[in-house]
């Protein structure tokens, strides 16, 4: 499978539950810091295809260096360059072209929800959940233009929050495009009553659907039903 | 003396009717036509082919085979195709019953008993290689002859179903008229394919590439040369492919071709994808390639399963694999790998394991498609013997195995797709032009 290696490029993370977390203070790692981190990184990939890397912990768009950041990864020549986003910024004209031309080729969007209501509740933010699903076809759009292969995935953090709406987030990433998505259980959520039942049918969602699910965050004995649920098709290792 | 040509009469009409994936013609129909318009015996026989591609309903492929009133129609039949040709036929034999309908193809030869008795509205099936038996089968039929005694044909007769004896394959290949040199296809876009031999060195239990053809059989290289110097130098061709089940069939066959199509390669006109195999291609093979205007090729290793490799008389060197491919990236040849899901003997693990083998060998490419058990393969011969459940309608997807059950066939199927994706989706500026 293709392996990403995290990079963290600040913290007040990418669409928390505000039911669930503090607003954390947004800060950024300095572009020197990640490109050290990446050159490190490169330097030292054994995982087959690659270096692949994603960048992760701050929305990506708010970072006042974005640009220098995706360079640095370019010219430590990675192959796959990933954005952990809410989506929101893509649909802003220009942003997705602009990433596009950078050199980012995989964006990993994250939604808490399956629809509107839900997803802009649990965000805090009105308005994200439609921003991002145009974020996504903005993104997709960009890649038909430019003639680049791209490809869009999900991420959902499971929390007792989220848990009832999973079925529904990936339904809403599937009909977006996502070929993947991830569903990361948070440590308050492993042990929650009736997990189990809505792991599993999110995990069916996404396989009508065509969109393989995958799970993170959990034991292995605690994953649903197939052993293979438990793989994901892009593995993550998370640079320090 | 003035000479004044008379038009002959039309004794019979024959629509010959192609139904291709989108992009796609058929070169079958191209042969079996070109092999019947040098036939004396069929003059006055009068020839239309209907290239139609997969998106076409069956009503509109039977209307357009009725609008042209044939006497005789044929179809070539693949297991993609099969569904609509079965309702097509349906519909103009209802609308016409006096029309002769003839399938051909290897979805309907090697079960051609089968396919009458399913389908009333067939008059006959051509099995195995068309071009004589169908020409002979426009020859009794313009006689008023017994179609059942043209060797290569099973057609009904008095109510029942009878199958002439096979026919002996054809010796010369070259006797074949070829399409493209007697007009009977335009060397187009995107849509011309030489064949330079019939039959495959390999025998993989799955495929029905050889076609029971048991031997390679060569056309000549004085005709694959023209036929390749015909599209090639047609208006506006760019790329043309080669169906040759392995390209690279030996060293002195890969160099005659690289030094036939280099100077085409060199005005800029390419090959499309050719298959090969990889375990056998040097560095030096890579070079001839690119020389011939190969930019890309594709082969296995379809399992790394030991158990399905052996079950499917495949062999795996997994080192061998590994040199090819980076030969070929490394003359800036991208490879496509392939993967297939549901072989006998495979189980989840194997599945797996394959993916990793194949992105971790980063090809360029990679592709999971599930088996599809044909008619007259080792696979569907022997199913039930090798645990296989399928779909008996076309296009005869594997539906479970020993090993693998209907949910995991269609999971891996998913999760398949999903790191094909995620693998190919890369930042590489020799592949984005």
């Amino acid at each position: 499978m293709i392996e990403f290696v995290e990079v963290e490029i600040g913290k007040g993370s990418v669409a928390p539950c505000v039911l669930c977390t503090l607003a954390a203070e947004r800060s950024f790692v300095s572009s020197d810091v990640v490109t050290r981190a990446i050159t490190h990184l490169a330097d030292s990939w054994k995982h087959g295809p690659g270096p692949n890397v994603r960048f992760v912990g701050v929305e990506p768009f708010t970072h006042p260096e974005l640009p220098a950041l995706v360079l640095a990864a370019v010219e430590a020549h990675c192959e796959r360059i990933c954005l952990r986003t809410d989506g929101g910024a893509l649909s802003v004209p220009g942003n997705a072209d602009g990433v596009i031309a950078a050199g980012v080729r995989h964006l990993q969007v994250v939604l808490l929800g399956g629809d509107a209501a839900t997803h802009d509740r649990l965000t805090g933010r009105p308005g994200l959940f439609d921003a991002a699903l145009e974020g996504m076809a903005a993104f997709s759009q960009a890649a038909r233009k430019a003639h680049v292969r791209t490809v869009v995935t999900g991420f959902v953090p499971v929390c007792s929050h989220t848990m009832s709406s999973l079925p529904a987030a990936v339904a809403a990433l599937a009909a977006a495009g996502a070929v993947a998505v991830e569903l990361a259980v948070t440590s308050s959520a492993v042990s929650a009553v009736g997990l189990d039942g809505w792991l599993a049918a999110a995990i069916d969602t996404g396989m009508v659907n065509g969109t393989w699910v995958s799970v993170s965050g959990l034991p292995a004995e605690k994953i649903p039903r197939s052993v293979i649920h438990a793989l994901a098709p892009a593995r993550t290792a998370v640079h320090s | 003396m003035t000479r004044i040509s008379v038009p002959r009469p039309v004794r019979l009409k024959t629509v010959l009717v192609g139904v291709s994936s989108p992009g796609y013609r058929s070169l079958a129909l191209g042969y079996v036509r070109a092999y019947a318009q040098a036939d004396p015996r069929l003059s006055g026989v009068a020839f239309t082919t209907l290239e139609l591609d997969t998106t076409v309903d069956p009503w509109w492929i039977a209307y357009r085979v009725l609008e042209l009133e044939p006497d005789l129609v044929g179809f070539s039949v693949v297991c993609w195709n099969a569904r609509a040709v079965y309702q097509a036929v349906r519909l103009i034999a209802a609308a016409r019953p006096e029309t002769v309908i003839v399938l051909g193809g290897p979805e309907v030869g090697p079960i051609a008993d089968q396919v009458l008795a399913q389908h009333p509205a067939v008059s006959a099936v051509v099995r195995g290689e068309g071009e004589a038996t169908f020409a002979d089968l426009l020859a009794a039929h313009l006689k008023g002859s017994d179609l059942t005694r043209v060797e290569g044909v099973t057609a009904r007769k008095e109510g029942r179903i009878v199958t002439a004896p096979d026919r002996r394959l054809i010796t010369e290949l070259d006797d074949i008229p070829s399409p493209y040199l007697t007009g009977v296809l335009s060397p187009a876009e995107g849509t011309s394919y030489i064949e330079g031999y019939r039959g495959c060195p390999h025998s993989c239990a799955y495929c029905y590439e050889g076609k029971g053809y048991g031997r390679v059989r060569r056309f000549s290289d004085e005709r694959v040369a023209a036929e390749i110097e015909a599209i090639a130098s047609a208006p506006g061709v760019q790329a043309f492919s080669f169906i040759d089940p392995v390209f690279n069939l030996t060293r002195e066959r890969l160099r005659w071709l690289s030094d036939t199509l280099a100077p085409y390669a060199a005005r800029g006109v390419s090959l499309h994808t050719v298959e090969v195999d990889i375990e056998r291609l040097t560095a030096e093979d890579a070079v001839l390639l690119y020389r011939a205007g190969v930019r890309s090729v594709e082969t296995g290793p379809q399992s790394v399963g030991e158990l399905a490799l052996a079950t499917c008389r495949r062999s795996f060197d997994r080192d061998a694999f590994l040199r090819g491919i980076a030969a070929c990236r490394a003359s800036g040849i991208s490879v496509e790998c392939d993967l297939i899901v549901g072989l006998p003997g495979d189980t989840i693990d194997d599945v797996l394991a394959g993916i990793d083998f194949v992105i971790a060998a980063d090809p360029g490419i990679v592709q999971l498609s599930t088996l599809h058990v044909l008619p007259g393969t080792d696979l569907w011969q022997h199913a039930q013997e090798y645990g296989l459940v399928f779909d008996p309608e076309p296009p005869h997807e594997i539906v479970a195995t020993r090993d693998l059950t209907f949910s995991d066939l269609r999971r891996l199927e998913v999760l398949g797709r999903a790191a094909s994706e995620l693998y190919r989706a890369r930042l590489e500026p020799s592949t984005e032009q």
